[in-house]
């Protein structure tokens, strides 16, 4: 009997362990011992004796990792990079000597230098807007500020290696140091920021296929770190017994995040699988068999009332137990409940602020729901707004969606770059969500609003409030379910799966 | 409490916080304006050891093999002789009035009074090889490195009151006066932590680019730990988060004791850090501020010197050396 049951134990654990592996989704960072032999490209430039480089000891550290290093110089041919695992570019390379070099490489790039920023496609190319460099030297006071920097990625794989916390760290030991940052767009991941400036990145990260800027899109993960030439050693650490103190180890971030950044950027990236709307209804279906389903509408609506049954209707074909409430019900409708749908006919003034606090995953269907949820800020049409609505709007009407999170499972295996959501165009709604969000896709032209988007469970949202479980952001107006085209269909699928899969690393390793 | 302290330290040469000394803010290697002011020598044969200063007495104490000399600071003559049994180090317990050395052949500590310069007991170990050692005024214990660990003793009784097992070669070790012995291991290339009250080894600290580390001195005020290392680097640790800070160039080979000395005021150097080196050379170490120091030159001596103290009333540094013969160097401004 115990035999047979033991049996079955590790069939069902080997049959978890195949369908982890064999996910197109999966995406795991190496292990430490795993950087053995992993081969790094170290591209540095000339010593300038008024900045005393750190190169020296950064190559010393990586090989500490288990990298085999292989120095290069700025002036190097970017074939200088073949067979390498990963290109580390310091802040001693001349960016315009390298200019777009390795922009192109399809081998992951780990880089601190903020001048080569925008010819990476990092960030856009304005000076002091879109990155900068804080030297103490013109910049004494700021400098002061970038000795923090707010853990606004804690979920993101980096984040999670390090135990990261939405709050303040310690980037370097005490003296103002230079540091860089960038504003990344549309598809980045922000780890850490500054000076309360939640764009402001003093780490981000594209995963293999996000959309980085101007659309270009990621061939390989890139990586950019605020530290400059000459204070590797200073990024913070705590020893000894003071390491033992958790408060400590929560400050003294900083090696230890450069050490998980290199890591996550050599690790294999994300596969996303291919777009197949129909096997994707069949896994959603598999997975949404018997799971109770609160769907919270506007009864009677005046507009809106017909998608709302089909989509109720959509979800119950997918096997969902489905539970229909009034926008007017007690929030205690979602007691027992494993998801909550709030459907874009309900009144946000009507809704008032019930759902932000449940602890099962919640898909908002109305992006003007956003502050009430607590997913961005509280500036109408600046922290979120809409595309279409005439009196609401200066933007036209709008059916094609941007995809800038191509690699990430809501983005239903579809391409980065233009899809076609709706099949005539009409109102969008938009919001700017934390850095911490997962951005699937944006409006055409206007990459910072996005319209799809999701944060996983214990991101820091809007004003630091942890969400209590998933959260996602699906822009589907009144009308707007009964006019999706195929693609949109997907997107919709998709993001409900993510919805209610258990959180995993699997889901947002990239991040 | 706290004036006891400091005048302990004062005492003992370490951390003379009242000390006037005044180094131009601009010196450099050839114009510190240290330089050789005199040699004291020594009578008998062997090799020296770690040396201590009593400012207030005017005192040198010298380890010397079967001997521990004590000489006038400032002639140098001979005040009297204790016997040993290769001899270490020396510290001294004002409070008590005590003495001690580490007899490192005979695995035992000899206690001694410092007014009539005789030994009052002889404490035996444990453990083999006693080395250097330190006297914690907080909890009035002498501490003793040797093989395998680091011996208490009761500073009053010359009772061993427990011992805590430590990995390595010991070299120097140094009190922060509130609960903490930072121990050098020599052969580990990191700092031990002990706690001085409840003798538990409680972590290591890294020592950067540093190896071999074998002197130590501690600058209370601003926590830092400097780690004279024989490869010819010095680590300085922030000891609240065992982060090394810096990691500046001194002398090549073994130091045994290495000196600081806290903010001087205006005018002056805010800190400095002595660190005399087995290939002769004497490195000065300038503090700019708590969170920067500076390599602000050098004294080319004889090879040999390991062992450094300052005299916090003339503002000398003392080192032994016995290449040729054994002998005291003095030098100073």
């Amino acid at each position: 009997m115990i035999v047979r049951l033991r049996f079955r134990v590790a069939t069902v654990l080997l049959a978890l362990a195949g369908m982890i592996l064999c996910s197109p989704a999966f995406s795991q960072m190496l292990s430490p011992s795993a950087l053995k032999g992993k081969k790094v490209l170290f591209v540095t430039g000339a010593a300038d004796e008024e900045h005393p480089s750190d190169d020296p000891l950064v190559q010393k550290h990586l090989q500490s990792m288990g990298f085999a290093v292989t120095m290069a110089k700025d002036t190097d041919p970017a074939s200088a990079a073949e067979g390498a695992d990963l290109i580390v570019i310091s802040s001693t390379a001349n960016p315009r000597i390298l200019q777009k070099k390795y922009a192109q490489s399809p081998i992951p790039v780990f880089t601190w230098n903020a001048y080569a920023y925008p010819d990476m496609q990092m960030t856009g190319p304005r000076l002091h807007t879109d990155y900068e460099v804080v030297d103490p030297t013109q910049f004494f006071a700021r400098s002061f500020s970038e000795l923090y920097a707010f853990g606004a990625g804690n979920k993101s794989e980096i984040g999670e290696a390090v135990g990261l916390k939405p709050q303040l760290f310690g980037t370097l030991y005490l003296q103002p140091g230079t540091v860089g940052w960038g504003r990344p767009v549309a598809g980045a991941t922000i780890v850490a920021n500054f000076e309360g400036d939640p764009g402001k990145a003093g780490i981000f990260a594209y995963e293999k296929g996000a959309t980085m800027y101007n659309e270009f899109v990621a061939p390989a993960r890139r990586v950019g770190f605020y530290m400059s030439s000459g204070n590797f050693h200073l990024l913070t650490a705590v020893y000894g017994p003071p390491a033992d103190d958790p408060d400590l180890r929560d400050w003294y971030l900083g090696l230890r995040l450069f050490d998980a950044s290199l890591r996550w950027a050599v690790s294999p990236p994300v596969q996303p699988s291919a777009y197949n709307p129909s096997k994707l209804h069949d896994a959603l279906a598999r997975i949404a068999k018997g799971k109770k389903l609160l769907f919270v509408i506007r009864q009677n609506a005046f507009e809106g009332k017909e998608a709302d049954q089909h989509i109720a209707e959509h979800l119950k074909s997918l096997g969902f137990d489905l539970t229909i409430a009034d926008q007017m019900d007690p929030q205690t409708r979602a007691q027992g409940q494993e998801a909550v749908i709030l459907s874009a006919t309900c009144s946000k003034y009507k809704l008032s602020n019930k759902y932000r606090d449940v602890g099962i995953p919640v898909l908002v269907l109305e992006g003007l729901f956003a502050d009430t949820m607590r997913m961005a800020g509280r500036y109408r049409y600046v922290d979120y707004g809409e595309h279409g609505e005439p009196k609401e709007s200066e933007d036209p009407p709008e059916s094609y969606l941007d995809i800038v999170g191509s690699w990430h499972p809501m983005a239903a295996g579809l391409k980065p770059g233009l899809v076609q959501f709706i099949k005539e165009p009409d109102v969008l709604k938009w919001v700017i969500p934390e850095p911490s969000a997962i951005s699937i896709a944006s409006l055409p032209g206007t990459p910072e609003q996005k319209a799809i988007f999701g944060y996983e469970k214990g991101a820091a949202m809007y004003g630091g409030y942890i969400a209590p479980a998933r959260r996602a952001v699906f822009p589907l107006d009144n009308p707007a379910y009964d006019d999706l085209t195929e693609q949109g269909v997907a997107l919709f699928d998709a993001t409900i799966q993510w919805l209610i899969e258990t959180p995993s690393s699997t889901e947002n390793a990239a991040r | 409490m706290e004036k006891s302290k400091q005048s302990i330290r004062a005492a003992i040469g370490i951390l003379p916080l009242f000390a006037s000394f005044f180094i131009p803010a601009t010196a450099h290697s050839a114009d510190n304006g240290y330089h050789l002011l005199a040699r004291y020598k020594l009578t008998g044969h062997g090799k020296t050891g770690n040396i201590r200063v009593d400012s207030e007495a005017r005192r040198l104490y010298v380890a010397h093999g079967d001997r521990v000399d004590v000489l006038n600071a400032d002639t140098g003559a001979s005040v009297g002789i204790l016997p040993a049994n290769g001899s270490n180090d020396i510290v001294l317990a004002p409070d008590f009035k005590h003495g001690f050395i580490s007899n490192g052949t005979a695995a035992s500590v000899a206690m001694f009074d410092t007014a009539t310069l005789k030994v009052v007991r002889t404490i035996k170990l444990a453990t083999q090889n006693p080395g250097a050692m330190e006297y914690d005024p907080e909890v009035k214990r002498v501490f003793v490195a040797a093989t395998g660990g680091v011996a208490a003793i009761d500073a009053n009784s010359g009772e061993v009151v427990g011992s805590v097992p430590l990995e390595g070669r010991l070299g120097h070790l140094i009190s922060n006066d509130y609960g903490r012995l930072f121990v050098a291991a020599e052969d580990h290339d990191v700092i031990h932590i002990v706690d001085t009250d409840a003798l538990k080894f409680l972590g290591d600290f890294p020592i950067g680019t540093g190896t071999g580390p074998s002197g130590v001195a501690l600058d209370p005020s601003g926590r830092r730990l400097f780690v004279a290392c024989t490869n010819g680097r010095l680590p300085i640790i922030d000891t609240d988060i065992g982060f090394t800070i810096e990691d500046l160039p001194i002398g090549n080979g073994p130091t045994s004791d290495v000196f600081a000395f806290t903010p001087q005021g205006k005018g002056g150097w805010k800190g400095a850090v002595f660190v005399a080196s087995a290939d002769g050379t004497l490195s000065l170490i300038k503090m700019n501020a708590f969170i920067s120091y500076s390599h602000a030159g050098e004294v080319k001596l004889q090879p040999g010197i390991q062992s450094v103290a300052f005299d916090s009333k003339t503002h000398r540094v003392f080192m032994p050396a016995s290449e040729n013969s054994a002998e005291i160097l003095v030098v100073g401004q």
